[in-house]
């Protein structure tokens, strides 16, 4: 996971003026991770550190297990009927797959969006409130605090100010979406997973979003499994490839972007990156 | 597993709520058994079968206990509904689903809902006052066993109609399409391609129906005249298993009692059957759906 | 247009073969069998509520509804009848509710981790939703009448009655939580919600529509009931002081006046047109809610 300093800054660089440490420390560190649903070999031996403060892009063709190895950081898994799964994961000093793990606890640490937005039935204050309010009291008036600061941040204060008390199911999808992620912050995660957050969405909607996950680069560490190269180009330090090898999903290299865009040691990044395969 | 421990309460909670609503099945299959023991015991299946008629006294010596006038009377009423009322709620199922415009097929789905939600004892009492009077003008004494097969055919078609149009509901619409491409005339879609596709589903209607013929009572108590014989027209007043019980349970005692029991055993196994075979045809499905899809 | 139809008729242009006569022949012959038969069942259906009507509104007055039965019910009113219906209905919910929730979502939500059990729960309540209300009644006197000594009671009817609606109560209220998107459940799960939270604050609340047309269902059959109660709630038409005291439902006071008391035809038209309407608008009340519920959904997908 060295990048060669010789190269030109990133992308990301240029538009945020900063980049992780190069010797970070790992949030999350994976080691011959098998994913089996049922019969079928979802993902095979991945072994993967996700940089503490660094935005890791995931590509890869569909149905080449990105999505269930983020599923795995977060034992998200558990609730996938006959979903089995090897190996090791580690957050920071913990055991992810640990039978003691308290998963609430991990899962709220560790926090999950999703490919499609997916607020709850109720109101935008309440979705921002639900998670809050479970593990410690809150006065109305605290509440009202985080839920302002968590809004401001994803950008939908000014939109929503007056509106809080109205159905987060009337929001367009670009909305909902930022309020998924403000219910998300409100957690204060150290770990941000994303699945594809912007395939629903529409362009405009989806460039706001990824503005979004650069500043959120800041005070979390961010996997965003994505679809759209350029997009994994724009924003991220680190990059995934995963690759179908035998029905089941497997991790071909993985690296600075920059070094992968530039000079991929395998023959099929290569062609996946400069859009040949895939 | 489940590994939160705050939701344990829940969990534990769940389960026991579960387990109590399957117990009940045990506890009425258990007690009404415990309460048929005594007669089984004292008066032996075989004379329920081998008495001269149904003359019940508290004690087995003293009583006679033919129960098959009875099964046979539950029987024919049954059958004579289920044959009324199978091409009834099919046909009004196939009017849904490929006649009526939609707000007609919807009308008609409501009226199914509302005749399925009036109570049998509305039902008995309609029997009663309106239907035999009108058998009695042809065939005296109006009580019998055709006012029972009428008025049981008249509830279980929301039975049939429900389950049959749900069925024909789920025959994939693109065997509908493939077919009308083809140019096959609407009867033969339906004959050749609808009801062969749902086949399994109209079965099980049909079955359904003849259980919940097989298990009413009042509507039946009331419009059947209770006579214990083995039916020799359509115009003979008759006693089903369920009508046996209901006008006998209030006064028996002792073996009589128990006796009673032993024909809540015979509807229960009955019934149970009924279930069970459908429950075969949704196993079966299920493996045809597996394999093909 | 009726599903998968292509319409056709009156307008092919091919030439009549005598096939294709005799196709249009079967074709008109069917549509006029099947019509005949969906004439046969809405008939029947008016003839009954139209009877009902014709010679019960005449009787029915305010005076029906708040005062006692004189003579028999061949005079006076329903009165201590209805508060013995809704006594027996209030037991009947007050255990099948909470306990039908519960079974409900054990089904639903734990399918997956308590695979035994919840085939073990469903298969059990498929066999007793089939169970004859008479024999529910058999039970009913044998175990709460006599073996729990609550004799002929409300008591014993309205539990009785819950044993018999648990099946229908789960099955409403399981199909309402299984309509509830998984988006919900993952996104709870996603922010360490507990699951006991996620159900009261997320689930329950989503499918209440479910919820509310099983709950009408089931006071719709238990209040239909009449076989289970006979023996199990008795007969005695008297205002219920206590829960173990025996009070007759409306069913069974139509059956009551129409089999046992002459002359006491009228009444039970009165009555009958009663707990029809009481029906008929419960069932009315489930269908649209569930109708406008599933049209709702399919707007939203």
């Amino acid at each position: 996971m060295t990048a060669p300093s010789k190269l030109a800054p990133s992308v990301r660089e240029e538009r945020t003026g900063r980049a992780p440490l190069l010797d970070a420390p790992a949030a999350i560190r994976v080691e011959s991770l098998n994913v089996r649903y049922g019969q079928k070999a979802a993902l095979r031996d991945v072994s993967l550190t996700l940089r503490e403060g660094a935005i890791t892009a995931m590509v890869g063709p569909s149905g080449c297990g990105k999505s269930s190895f983020l599923a795995t950081l977060n034992r998200l898994s558990d609730l996938i009927p006959g979903c089995r799964v090897d190996g090791s994961i580690r957050f920071r000093d913990r055991d992810v797959r640990a039978r003691e793990t308290d998963v609430l606890d991990l899962r709220r640490r560790v926090g999950m969006i999703f490919q499609k937005p997916n607020p709850f039935p109720m109101s935008v204050r309440q979705n921002i409130a639900l998670a809050l309010s479970e593990r410690r009291r809150l006065s109305r008036s605290e509440i009202d605090e985080i839920v302002e600061h968590v809004l401001q941040r994803v950008g939908l204060w000014d939109e929503l100010r007056g509106r809080l008390d109205a159905s987060a199911l009337a929001l367009s999808g670009g909305q909902q979406q930022r309020l998924c992620i403000a219910r998300a912050l409100a957690l204060e995660p150290e770990v941000l997973l994303m699945d594809e957050p912007c395939s629903a969405l529409d362009p405009l909607a989806s460039a706001t979003v990824e503005d979004l996950i650069l500043e959120l680069s800041e005070a979390c560490t961010v996997v965003v499994v994505t679809h759209n190269l350029a997009q994994a180009r724009r924003i991220s330090d680190d990059l995934a490839f995963f690759w179908v090898r035998d029905d089941a999903g497997v991790l071909i290299e993985s690296g600075s972007t920059r070094a992968l865009f530039r000079a991929p040691r395998h023959e099929l990044t290569r062609d996946y990156l400069s859009g040949i395969r895939g | 597993m489940f590994q939160w421990s705050k939701d344990h309460l829940l969990l534990l909670w769940l389960r026991l709520a579960a387990s109590v609503c399957a117990a009940i099945l045990l506890l009425v299959a258990g007690f009404v058994l415990l309460e048929a023991f005594e007669a089984l015991r004292d008066i032996g299946p075989v004379r329920f079968a081998a008495d001269a008629s149904w003359h019940p006294a508290s004690e087995a010596d003293q009583g006679l206990y033919n129960l098959v006038p009875m099964l046979s009377a539950t029987l024919f009423a049954t059958l004579g509904a289920v044959l009324l009322a199978g091409p009834l709620g099919i046909a009004s199922a196939l009017f849904c689903q490929f006649y009526a415009p939609a707000w007609v097929a919807q009308l008609q789905r409501r009226i199914i809902g509302l005749l399925s939600g009036i109570p049998s004892v509305v039902y008995g009492f309609w029997g009663l006052v309106v239907l035999v009077p009108l058998i009695r003008l042809q065939a005296p004494p109006g009580p019998s066993l055709l006012a029972g097969i009428l008025i049981l055919a008249i509830m279980i078609v929301p039975t049939v109609a429900l389950i049959a149009e749900s069925s024909l509901a789920a025959v994939p619409e693109a065997y509908l399409l493939g077919a009308n491409a083809l140019g096959i005339s609407r009867v033969g879609i339906i004959f050749r391609v609808a009801i062969p596709a749902a086949r399994s589903g109209l079965l099980t209607a049909v079955i359904l129906g003849a259980g919940r013929a097989i298990g009413e009572t009042m509507a039946i108590l009331m419009v059947c005249g209770n006579v214990v014989a083995v039916p020799e027209s359509v115009f003979a007043p008759v006693r089903t298993l369920t009508a046996n019980i209901a006008l006998e349970m209030a006064y028996a005692m002792g073996d009589h009692r128990s006796a009673l029991f032993v024909t809540g055993v015979v509807l229960l196994v009955m019934v149970v059957g009924l279930v069970a075979v459908t429950a075969s045809f949704a196993t079966e499905t299920t493996h045809a759906e597996s394999t093909h899809g | 247009m009726a599903r998968g139809m292509v319409q056709t008729s009156g307008v092919s242009p091919m030439t009549r073969q005598p096939r294709q006569r005799h196709a249009r022949w079967l074709d008109g012959t069917v549509r006029a069998v099947v019509g005949l038969c969906v004439a046969a069942v809405v008939g029947v259906f008016c003839w009954i509520v139209g009877d009902l009507l014709l010679v019960g509104v005449p009787e029915l007055s305010w005076g029906f509804l708040v005062e006692a039965p004189i003579d028999s019910g061949r005079s006076g009113g329903i009165a201590p009848i209805l508060v013995s219906t809704l006594a027996i209905l209030a037991v009947c919910l007050g255990v099948s509710l909470p306990l039908g929730t519960s079974a409900a979502l054990l089904l639903s939500e734990l399918a997956a981790t308590d695979v035994r059990l919840v085939r073990v729960v469903r298969r059990s309540l498929d066999v007793l939703a089939g169970v004859p209300s008479i024999v529910f009644g058999l039970f009913g006197n044998a175990f709460f009448c006599v073996a729990l000594g609550l004799g002929f009671s409300i008591l014993s009817g309205g539990l009785t009655l819950a044993c018999m609606v648990l099946p229908i109560l789960i099955r409403a209220t399981e199909e309402g939580l299984r309509s509830v998107p998984s988006d919900y459940r993952h996104a709870a799960a996603a922010l360490g919600i507990t699951r006991t939270r996620t159900i009261w604050k997320v689930l329950l609340p989503a499918a209440l529509p479910g919820l509310v047309v099983g709950l009408v269902l089931g006071i719709g059959r238990a209040v239909a009931e009449t076989a289970a109660l006979i023996f199990t709630s008795g007969y005695v038409a008297r205002i219920p002081t206590s829960l173990l005291d025996s009070g007759r439902s409306l069913s069974l006071h139509i059956y009551d006046l129409s089999m046992n008391v002459a002359g006491g035809e009228p009444k039970a038209y009165a009555s009958a047109l009663v707990l029809l309407m009481l029906l008929l608008g419960l069932i009315s009340m489930a269908l649209s809610i569930s109708d406008r519920w599933l049209s709702r959904r399919m707007v939203h997908t």
